[in-house]
């Protein structure tokens, strides 16, 4: 008989939940996100002189110390938002648009140059309306060509709508090189265009429509046809075909909608928060959005919080890298430990993991089920 | 007395809430076939994942040759001798059936770091700076010989690694002659293949062979064979008898999971039956019977018999003429199938898996599309007026007010959506009633309801994914939904694959129930006594070509089993 090594049980074992009540699986979530601020205060310590702990407060004060930060993270949070509700109706479809970033940097690009061209002639009111319908349309055009590939020629859809991002940084620039002419390569603030300012606060305008947006997307994906057929398509293919969805036009008609939500993205950015038009205007967000969206498990309405996760951990760590005199790289390790602690407890949410030690064995297993039937106790209460 | 091959001593897995095995006791000797017979969900499948080291137990022993042993992974249970054959086999296609055999299998064992060990020991003693003595003085000089030595030492264990390239270089090199081993193998138990075939060139049954040549090949000594005849003819479950009757003969241990009675009663010398994750007893084949184990199964005495009533005011509802269908790979999968379904009748469609029952369905559902031929429906609300449903899509079949009700084969990946609830999944075929853009959910709830309600399907709400639903409910939601729109034809592709006694019978019932009002029924099967029991009249499908369509009463299995491979065995008389 061949070699057995050593007569052990395995010490860990890993086995798929089958169900998990959703106050644990929130439960584990809140743990993850605890423990990538533990580290996040870790590699604080390590990186500066002084006291680390200021950290903490240094997250809070940075987002909601004063009123100028507030709106900020309101309209960082928003923009997040709006972007991840803009890719939200493809993934639903298992459709994985990662073109976001471009289809939004169109949008930003149509707006801007309807502000250069026709500026001067025309009303704000009507160039504002123009923007919209240039930026929106400009938007759709990036999002259904992949779509269209897709339905009609099965092409992967993550690698169509990727490269198409780097064509409207491409163009953006050829753009600017024309629109520039003094050498600096750089688009000063725009003089027409500018959205109305409700109540003295820029941002107001922004959150509103992102805020209206967001309900829409939601009824949109739960209650309507539309939002139903595409979940169906995505769900199972051969299941649409089976009830007669034409698989085609529900592709073609949900990246319509996706292209027309990022070109909603890149119109706010240009007439209601930075009136100009730059390459990395859009600055990542377009991928940040995915994760928001994933995470939020495609949910409009779970993606206010993971938006505002997001962009909490964003803003407050960029004032802590400034007050610590750190770079600006200093925010994306805390941003990036926290989307690591985040995905890597899905796992714990998916999968239990026991570990075998005989005698702990009974221990823990009374443990647990006093932990699972106070959980139960919980849900029924 | 026999020796025991293998026992479990209160084995015990539990999934999360579910009990798959409540500490089951088993022994299986040498020389002896053993059935493992138990409903769908009764822990047969985990089991023998547990024994083949797919799974761990949660607690409890196996023994092998009277040593407790532990099997962590598929690598443990193959150095035990333990071999499974997957009701799915796991062949690749494009690789001879020799390749697929020879597949995976490891040189003999050859440790770099041991042999580096050994080596090293034979370093000199000796030291490399020797002192000489010379005219009284000490002076120290190198000794090249011994430097030599241990030069030559380590050169060797930096050799070790190419060695060992070398060594599986020309394991792989000469894997072409091992294939001659291979054959004997195969001749030895009877086997009538051959292994230089390619897979996709070898039918289903041998495939099955190729599985249970390569666990033979690769040593075992215990055989698992999981539903080996669910996709096998019964001539080739009568050869696959055959052959394991001799393995059985020559010291192997078998273990066959199957649901068919009839099959236990011939093949196995015991019969270990499991209810509900327990043992429920283990008992000589010659001294019980099909109903014993039955009742022994279930718990509870069944009624094994269908009721079939005579079929009343028969039209015909459904003409079929002369369907061909060509698919991408250009095979005909249907070839001229002439059929009228008619009205108040239940007509069975019998073949080997994939002899076209699939496109025939789907073609008429609308789903695929075909190259010739017609499919005419009689129209009952227009006074039986023909309509061509040739080139419709489905949306266009409903349009045209034919009342086409489908139970496909794949019931979570079409009939259904996994992850939607049973409200949802009732919202497919009217969602889009209604003009408005917004989704009426109230009558598919009020449907849900009423399915749940009176189908009795096992739930917690109907808010539960369908997914988290047994096989059984699962099933009972896909043919509730398309019963309750009051369909004129029904066509079910295999409604109780995977279904325990109870819900087949809620099955058939209900295909009963939709015969007597008047809908025809059409009912793709692969239990030919279920076929015979419950249709009228059963067409029978073979390589897409229809080989008979003939009177459910007075036709045997034998007769249905020859049908079902009529072009195969003329074909080989033309060679």
């Amino acid at each position: 008989m061949a070699k057995v090594k050593a007569n052990k049980t395995p010490l860990v074992r890993v086995s798929k939940r089958t169900d998990i009540s959703g106050w644990k699986a929130l439960g584990i979530r809140a743990i993850a996100f605890v423990a990538a601020l533990v580290v996040g205060g870790i590699v604080t310590a390590i990186l500066v002189e002084g006291n680390p702990f200021k950290f903490y407060s240094y997250l809070f004060t940075g987002t909601f110390g004063t009123p100028r930060r507030i709106w900020k993270l309101l309209q960082d949070l928003a923009m997040l938002l709006l972007i991840s509700l803009a890719v939200t109706p493809a993934f639903k479809m298992r459709f994985w648009n990662i073109g976001a970033e471009g289809q939004a940097l169109v949008g930003v690009l149509a707006a801007g140059a309807m502000i250069y061209y026709i500026g001067d002639s025309v009303p704000n009111g009507v160039l504002i309306l123009i923007m919209a319908a240039a930026a929106i349309v400009a938007g759709i055009i990036w999002a259904v060509i992949p779509g269209i590939f897709k339905a009609y020629f099965n092409t992967n859809e993550t690698l169509f709508t990727l490269m198409m991002n780097y064509v409207a940084m491409c163009l953006v620039n050829y753009f600017i090189n024309i629109w520039v002419t003094s050498g600096s390569g750089v688009l000063g603030v725009l003089a027409d265009g500018h959205f109305p300012v409700i109540g003295n606060q820029p941002q107001i305008l922004t959150v509103i429509i992102v805020a209206v947006i967001t309900v829409l997307v939601a009824i949109y994906l739960s209650r309507s046809k539309h939002g139903y057929e595409l979940s169906v398509v995505g769900e199972s293919e051969n299941t649409a075909r089976y009830i007669g969805i034409n698989v085609k036009k529900v592709i073609i008609r949900t990246m319509v909608l996706s292209g027309a939500l990022c070109g909603m993205v890149g119109l706010l950015l240009v007439g209601g928060i930075h009136y100009t038009v730059t390459a990395d205007l859009v600055g990542g967000t377009g991928f940040t959005a995915i994760l928001v969206s994933w995470l939020a498990k495609f949910n409009p309405i779970y993606m206010v919080a993971t938006s505002f996760l997001v962009t909490f951990l964003n803003q407050g760590a960029t004032f802590a890298a400034d007050a610590y005199r750190l770079g600006g790289s200093f925010s994306d390790i805390i941003v990036g430990l926290f989307f690591f602690a985040i995905i890597a407890c899905e796992f714990f949410i998916n999968y239990k993991v026991s570990f075998n030690l005989k005698s702990k064995k009974n221990e823990a297993k009374k443990a647990e089920d006093a932990v699972e039937s106070e959980v139960k106790e919980e849900v029924q209460g | 007395m026999n020796q025991v091959a293998i026992e479990l001593k209160k084995v015990s897995k539990r999934f999360g809430e579910v009990v798959a095995n409540n500490e089951v006791d088993l022994k299986v000797y040498k020389n002896e076939i053993l059935s493992l017979l138990g409903e769908n969900g009764s822990g047969k499948t985990t089991l023998m994942n547990m024994i083949s080291g797919i799974y761990f137990p949660d607690s409890g022993e196996i023994e092998i040759d009277g040593k407790p042993v532990v099997i962590k992974s598929p690598r443990d249970a193959h150095n035990y001798k333990i071999g499974m054959i997957h009701q799915h086999f796991k062949l690749v296609d494009v690789f001879s059936a020799a390749d697929n055999i020879l597949l995976g299998e490891k040189m003999s064992e050859y440790s770099i770091s041991q042999k580096a060990k050994e080596t090293l020991s034979t370093l000199p003693e000796d030291k490399i700076i020797k002192s000489v003595e010379k005219d009284g003085k000490t002076s120290k000089t190198v000794d090249f010989k011994v430097l030599g030595e241990i030069a030559l030492t380590y050169l060797k264990v930096a050799a070790l690694p190419f060695i060992k390239l070398g060594k599986l270089i020309k394991f792989d090199i000469l894997a072409k002659n091992r294939a001659k081993d291979l054959q004997e193998v195969a001749d030895k138990y009877g086997f009538e293949i051959d292994l230089k075939k390619k897979i996709y060139d070898l039918s289903v049954s041998e495939k099955q062979t190729v599985e249970i040549i390569k666990v033979l090949y690769r040593g075992a000594e215990i055989l698992i064979l999981d539903e080996p005849t669910a996709v096998l003819t019964p001539q080739e479950i009568e050869k696959l008898f055959a052959v394991l009757r001799r393995m059985r003969d020559d010291g192997k241990a078998i273990i066959i999971i199957t649901h068919k009675l009839n099959e236990v009663m011939a093949i196995s010398d015991k019969v270990a039956v499991l209810r509900k994750g327990e043992h429920i007893a283990t008992v000589d084949t010659a001294n019980t019977n099909e109903k014993e184990l039955t009742e022994m199964m279930v718990g509870k005495k069944v009624e094994l018999n269908i009721d079939r009533t005579e079929p009343v005011n028969m039209v015909d509802r459904l003409v079929v003429k002369d369907l061909s269908i060509i698919n991408h790979d250009r095979v005909k999968v249907l070839d001229n199938v002439n059929f009228v379904a008619r009205s108040g009748e239940i007509l069975g469609i019998a073949g080997i898996a994939g002899s076209g029952q699939r496109e025939l369905l789907e073609s008429i559902a609308g789903l695929v599309k075909f190259n010739s031929g017609d499919i005419i429906y009689n129209d009952p609300a227009k006074n039986d007026e023909p309509v061509d449903l040739k080139s419709k899509t489905p949306v266009q079949i409903r349009e045209l007010g034919v009342r086409l009700s489908f139970v496909p084969e794949d019931r979570l990946g079409m009939g259904l959506v996994a992850n939607m609830d049973i409200v949802d999944n009732m919202m497919l075929r009217s969602y889009k009633k209604g003009h408005g853009v917004f989704l009426d959910r109230k009558s598919p709830s009020k449907l849900a309801d009423e399915i749940v309600h009176d189908l009795e399907v096992v739930t917690p709400n109907t808010h539960t994914a369908v997914r988290k639903l047994s096989g059984g409910n699962v099933q009972k939601v896909l043919v509730g939904r398309e019963i309750a729109s009051a369909p004129t034809v029904l066509m079910a592709a295999y409604p109780v694959r995977g279904l325990d006694i109870n819900s087949s019978y809620t099955i058939y019932n209900l295909l009963n129930d939709q015969k007597e009002k008047g809908v025809a029924v059409i009912f793709v099967g692969e239990d030919l006594d279920v076929l015979i029991d419950l249709c009228d009249r059963i067409l029978v499908l073979c390589a897409g070509k229809v080989t008979g369509i003939v009177d459910a009463r007075s036709i045997t299995k034998e007769e249905i089993g020859l049908l079902m491979t009529k072009t195969e065995v003329s074909e080989k008389e033309g060679e």
